[in-house]
Parts: structure tokens; C-alpha cells; sequence
């Protein structure tokens, strides 16, 4: 009788509780951690494995690479603007590193240098684009994609190519006390990512321009070289997005980069950064990689076929994103 | 001339009215610049070999029918400024499925015709309802939608598989006088279409709500069920669209409807569609549609590698798009 009696009383205060605003608030920013922590849980419940610190870290290292090219994405993405071209830096830029390693390890300083250096260019060519001539981010970005797509056919001639410095391979095989360089490296971008969004200057005009575009630009606010700034970010993260791609892959294919820049966004997006701009973070954005990244790796500890993973990450990106949405419209 | 001669309002100073005239230019060109586009396509055509014979113009038409069709909806999307990265999927799911369950059997033709219509349309009111009661933006949850159709996809099948009935392959062979089917459809698709967004009240509300949603709502307009509308007629086109590609392919292809939705996206904007919502260009819609195709025919006529035509055409979009979204900046 009380259990019946229950449920029917305490469902009003839950409704009151979930719409208090500090549940709100806080439930959008750590609502992500908690979604992470449910399917950790839920992976553990279902393998013993899957809680191990050397499985885990191996999730990590496998997420690096979008998490890498995730971190300057949302630097752009607090801006109120979209970074699309993500893969067709990482395809370009991991052929132009393999190309120029041609397999020997005294190479590597160069092919390094060049990949940064092509990931900046474009990245100053997208903020150029969109922060002097006005143009539609999403726009530009997309046919800098498909245009940095076929520079790598045209460079590869469309065959497989090239070949990683055997040093390059080994160093991110390595596992300095069990863990992988390809997390730390990981790590480090966030790590540089989380400072540069908090502390700086920079960081506060990000949101400025985000959050109020007009205040911004009448306080002053540097604004187009904050965005050419924010958009070569995103282009030397991918750059470096691709260099793990290979430490991780070992030798690139037309295809690898193929449809990356979505598990970008949605990893951005899934972890509070909008596409209006003016919030989210750094912090959010990882924990969204790693959500997306467990994701996909319990699907596969289900024994689901590949394409079911698609569809869950689908699923994830439409119920998280409309759950963040929704929690916003209720507060204005 | 005139164009450059249009009264500048209210600008005694010339450097104002040096910038308006600017602006006018910009302005003209969007609306009119796809045409321009394609005398000048169809000029570059006519120096290459066979461009004129009736089967390359057959194979143009055909080709422009598919992303045409899809970009139709689109326009209506983009026009209320919302976005459907769906449709590209979507079209593959349909053809996919239309061919498995038809499998050669032409009883089954009208059912499944019916079936797949009824799926876009429950995908695209999906797509609108989702947008309109939680707020969330169009691009991801369109996206989350495309990642969900494509792994749907590859559940049902990840091969070639099925044929359809010679009877469906009509859409895509079959003629009305000189004209494929399939482009007949698009034909009349883009006059109904025209003809609904400037001649009907649903229309001038798609434009009320993509140039300033407060103010339509005020004016009494139910933005949410104009909404829902645009993407359930985005969802309608893409699975004709995808009916059309399964009579063109004749069997069913995972793959088939890969980086469809950016044809037509690109379609749209290049036909005078403003990205930030508010105008649409219905023809506009299908000669930049005609503008796409008629390039990537003119680079296989004149022999261009794959490759290069990759670069060129990301690189003509790139510039075209450039200067039709380039707005003076703030």
C-alpha cells in the first residue's frame, strides 16, 4: 500500500527539484560527467575488463584523436561560429606527414613542422574568411573540407602513400609508466586548451564575443583577430589531431578522416558548448569525447554490429543535445 | 548599368553611396549570379566534345533531377533558417529500402512507394518536432539524425543488394517526350514549390519565420507547425529524391546517398537562398542544382582527372559561396 502511495507523492517534488535552478545549472554543466560516470558503470556491470586502468587508458588514446581536434573546435564554437574543414585537415595533413617521413625517423622534425604549419594556414584562411569578409562559417569551413579532401587525393595520387618514421610508430606505442602517449598527449592539448579558455585574455574575449557580440565590439574587444586567432587553434589542433591519428593508425587512407569532423561537433556539443555561442568550455568538450568514446566502445562489448554503434551515437547526440537545449529555453 | 545607378537611400556622401552601390552589386549577384554562372558553364560546355549530343544532355538532366528534388525541401528549410543535414542519409535509406523490399516484383511498386514516401515525411516531422519543443539547434540534431539513418543503413544491409522491377526503372529510363521522368517530377516539383512559397500564406509565413521569428510569433503565426511543415516537406522531397536514385542505381547502395545533403545545401545557397534565413529562390534552387552537375560534366568532358575536379569544384564553391554569404563586416 505505502509503495503505491509513494510514487504518486513524491513525483511532484522530483518535478520541483529537477526545475530548481541550481539543479538546472549544475545538471547542464556536470550533466555530461554524469552521463560518463552511468556508462562506466554500465561497462563495468557488464565486463569485468572494462574498469581496468589499462583498458580505460586505451579508450582514452583511442579518443585522442577527436579530442585533440575537439579542443579547438571549441574555442571557435564559444566564438558563436562552426569549424567544419576538421577533416580535411587531419586527411591532408596525415598524408603530408607520412609523405614527408618517407619512414626515416630523421625526417620526423620536418614533417612535424609542416603539418603544423598547413593546419595554421588553413586555420588563418577560414578566420580570415569569416572574420573580415563576413562569410557563413559553417559554409566556408564545409567547402574548405571538401577542397583540403581533394589537395590530398591530388597529392596521393589516390593510392596509399607514404610511410610513418618507424620512431614516430614507437613513440606513441609507448606506455611510460602504462600510459599512452597518444592520452598524454591528449592530456597536454586539453590541459593548454583549458588554460588558454580560463586565464587568458583571450579566452574572457571568446566568450565576450559569444555570449554578446555587440557589447564586445563596443567595449573594444579585438574582434576579428580574436576569431582568426580562435580558427588557427582549431587548425593547429587538428594538425596535431592527425599526427596521433597516425601514431595510432599507422598509415592513413582517403577514408580516415572521412565523417570526423561530425564526432567533433558532437563531442563539443555534448559537452555544453552551443552553436550560439557564449558558453561551454574546455572541460565540458573532453568529457563529451570520453562520453562519446565509451559509447562506442560498449556497443562493441554488447557484440552490436559496427553500424549499430552509428546509430547510438546518433541516439546520444539528438537525446543529449535536446535535453541541453530544452534546459535552456526553460530558463529564458 | 542601372544596377550600379540604384538610388542609394539617404546617402548624400559618396563614400556611403560608393559602399550601397557595393552592396546592390553583392545583392544582384546573389539573386541573379547562378545564371550568370551557368551562360558562362554552358559557354565552356559548348567548346568541349559531345556536350551538345542528346545523351550527354539526358545524363545532365538525370543527374540534376536527384540533388533538385532534394534541394526543392531544402530551400524551404534554409528559407525559415533551420538546415537539413538528414536528407542526404535519408535518401540512401529510402533507396536502399525501396529496392530490398520491391525485389524485382512490380506488384509491389505502389506500397512501397507509399511506405517510403510515409518515412521521410515521419522522419522529417520527427526532425521538426524535436527542433521546436526542445529549442535544440537544427544542424545537430539533423546531424544526430544523419549519423542515426546511416547506421540504419548498414543494419539493414552493408552490401549491394536487391534489384528493382524494369517497370521502376521507367522513372529513370522512361520518357515523356524528350524529357526523363525523373526530370518531369522535378519539373513540376519546382513549380508546386514555387508556386507555395510566393503565392500562398504557408510561404510568406516560411519567410516571416526565417527573417525574424519573435516578430512572426507576435504577429500571430504558429511558428512551431511552420516548423514541423519545412522539414516534413524537406523529409517528402528526399524520399522522392531516393526513389529516384533507386530507379537510377537499380538496386541498392549503402553508400548511394553519401554527401547528398551538401549538394543540395550548396544547390540552395548558390540558387539565392540566404543562409541566414528569410529568402528563398525556388528556381534559384534548381539552376544551382544545374550549375553543380553542369560542372562536374564539363570536368569529365574535358577529361580532368577525379582529383582535380575534387579541388576545383571545393575551390569554385568555396569562391562562389564566399562572395554570395560576404556581408560588409561589422
Amino acid at each position: 500500500m505505502s509503495t503505491a502511495a509513494g510514487p504518486s507523492r513524491g513525483l511532484p517534488d522530483i518535478r520541483a527539484l529537477l526545475a530548481h535552478p541550481a539543479v538546472v545549472d549544475n545538471g547542464r554543466r556536470f550533466g555530461i560527467w554524469f552521463a560518463l560516470l552511468a556508462l562506466m558503470v554500465v561497462g563495468g556491470s557488464l565486463s569485468p575488463a572494462f574498469l581496468t586502468p589499462t583498458y580505460l587508458l586505451t579508450i582514452v588514446a583511442q579518443a585522442s584523436i577527436v579530442g585533440v581536434a575537439a579542443i579547438g573546435v571549441t574555442m571557435v564554437m564559444i566564438t558563436g561560429r562552426i569549424d567544419v574543414s576538421v577533416a580535411g585537415v587531419i586527411t591532408l595533413t596525415g598524408f603530408i606527414a607520412v609523405g614527408i617521413m618517407h619512414g626515416n625517423d630523421k625526417n620526423i622534425v620536418p614533417a612535424v613542422a609542416a603539418v603544423v604549419a598547413v593546419g595554421l594556414a588553413v586555420g588563418l584562411i577560414n578566420g580570415y574568411l569569416i572574420a573580415f569578409w563576413g562569410v557563413e562559417s559553417f559554409i566556408v569551413t564545409l567547402a574548405m573540407g571538401a577542397t583540403l579532401i581533394g589537395v590530398a587525393e591530388l597529392y596521393t595520387g589516390g593510392f596509399t602513400f607514404g610511410d610513418p618514421a618507424p620512431a614516430f610508430v614507437n613513440f606513441f606505442a609507448w606506455r611510460p609508466g602504462g600510459i599512452p602517449t597518444l592520452a598524454l598527449l591528449f592530456a597536454t592539448v586539453a590541459g593548454i586548451g583549458l588554460l588558454l579558455v580560463r586565464r587568458t585574455t583571450f579566452g574572457q574575449r571568446l566568450f565576450l564575443i559569444g555570449g554578446n557580440y555587440r557589447s564586445a565590439y563596443l567595449s573594444g574587444v579585438p574582434i576579428r583577430r580574436t576569431i582568426v586567432l580562435a580558427y588557427a587553434a582549431a587548425g593547429v589542433c587538428a594538425a596535431i589531431g592527425s599526427l596521433a591519428l597516425i601514431g595510432f593508425a599507422g598509415v592513413p587512407s582517403g577514408f580516415t578522416g572521412l565523417g570526423l569532423e561530425f564526432q567533433v561537433l558532437a563531442a563539443v556539443v555534448l559537452g555544453g558548448t552551443t552553436f550560439e555561442g557564449g558558453r561551454g568550455g574546455i572541460a565540458g568538450t573532453v568529457a563529451g569525447v570520453l562520453t562519446l568514446a565509451v559509447a562506442s566502445t560498449l556497443v562493441i562489448i554488447l557484440g552490436f554490429p559496427f553500424a549499430a554503434q552509428q546509430v547510438v551515437t546518433g541516439a546520444i547526440i539528438v537525446a543529449v543535445g535536446c535535453a541541453y537545449a530544452a534546459s535552456l529555453r526553460k530558463e529564458e | 548599368m542601372s544596377l550600379l545607378t540604384a538610388t542609394p537611400r539617404g546617402a548624400p556622401n559618396s563614400v556611403v553611396r560608393e559602399r550601397l552601390d557595393y552592396a546592390t552589386v553583392v545583392r544582384q549577384l546573389q539573386l541573379y549570379g547562378v545564371w550568370v554562372g551557368l551562360v558562362v558553364l554552358v559557354a565552356i560546355g559548348l567548346t568541349a566534345h559531345d556536350f551538345t549530343s542528346a545523351g550527354n544532355i539526358q545524363n545532365l538532366l538525370r543527374a540534376v533531377a536527384i540533388i533538385g528534388i532534394a534541394a526543392l525541401g531544402q530551400t524551404f528549410v534554409i528559407a525559415s533558417r533551420g538546415i537539413d543535414l538528414s536528407v542526404g542519409q535519408l535518401m540512401g535509406l529510402v533507396s536502399v529500402l525501396a529496392v530490398g523490399f520491391m525485389h524485382g516484383d512490380a506488384s509491389l511498386i505502389i506500397p512501397v512507394v507509399c511506405v517510403t514516401l510515409a518515412l521521410g515525411v515521419a522522419v522529417g516531422i520527427f526532425n521538426g518536432v524535436a527542433i521546436v519543443t526542445t529549442g535544440i539547434h537544427p544542424m545537430i540534431l539533423t546531424f544526430g539524425m544523419l549519423s542515426a539513418l546511416k547506421g540504419i543503413i548498414f543494419l539493414y544491409t552493408d552490401r549491394t543488394r536487391g534489384s528493382v522491377p524494369p517497370v521502376f526503372r521507367q522513372l529513370d529510363l522512361g520518357q515523356l517526350g524528350p524529357l526523363p521522368w525523373s526530370v518531369v517530377i522535378l519539373g513540376v516539383g519546382a513549380v508546386v514549390c514555387w508556386f507555395v512559397f510566393t503565392h500562398t500564406t504557408f510561404g510568406r509565413y516560411v519567410i516571416a519565420v526565417g527573417s525574424n521569428e519573435p516578430n512572426a510569433r507576435k504577429a500571430g503565426i504558429s511558428v512551431g507547425r511552420i516548423r514541423v511543415a519545412v522539414y516534413a516537406i524537406s523529409g517528402l522531397s528526399g524520399a522522392v529524391a531516393g526513389l529516384i536514385l533507386a530507379a537510377r542505381l537499380g538496386t541498392g547502395f549503402p553508400l548511394a546517398g553519401q554527401g547528398l545533403e551538401l549538394s543540395a545545401i550548396v544547390a540552395v545557397v548558390l540558387g539565392g537562398t540566404s543562409f541566414a534565413g528569410g529568402r528563398g529562390r525556388m528556381l534559384g534552387t534548381v539552376g544551382g542544382a544545374l550549375l553543380l552537375v553542369l560542372l562536374s560534366n564539363i570536368l569529365n568532358l574535358k577529361q580532368v582527372a577525379p582529383y582535380v575536379q575534387d579541388v576545383i569544384t571545393g575551390m569554385i564553391v568555396l569562391a562562389a559561396i564566399t562572395l554570395y554569404t560576404a556581408r560588409r563586416a561589422r
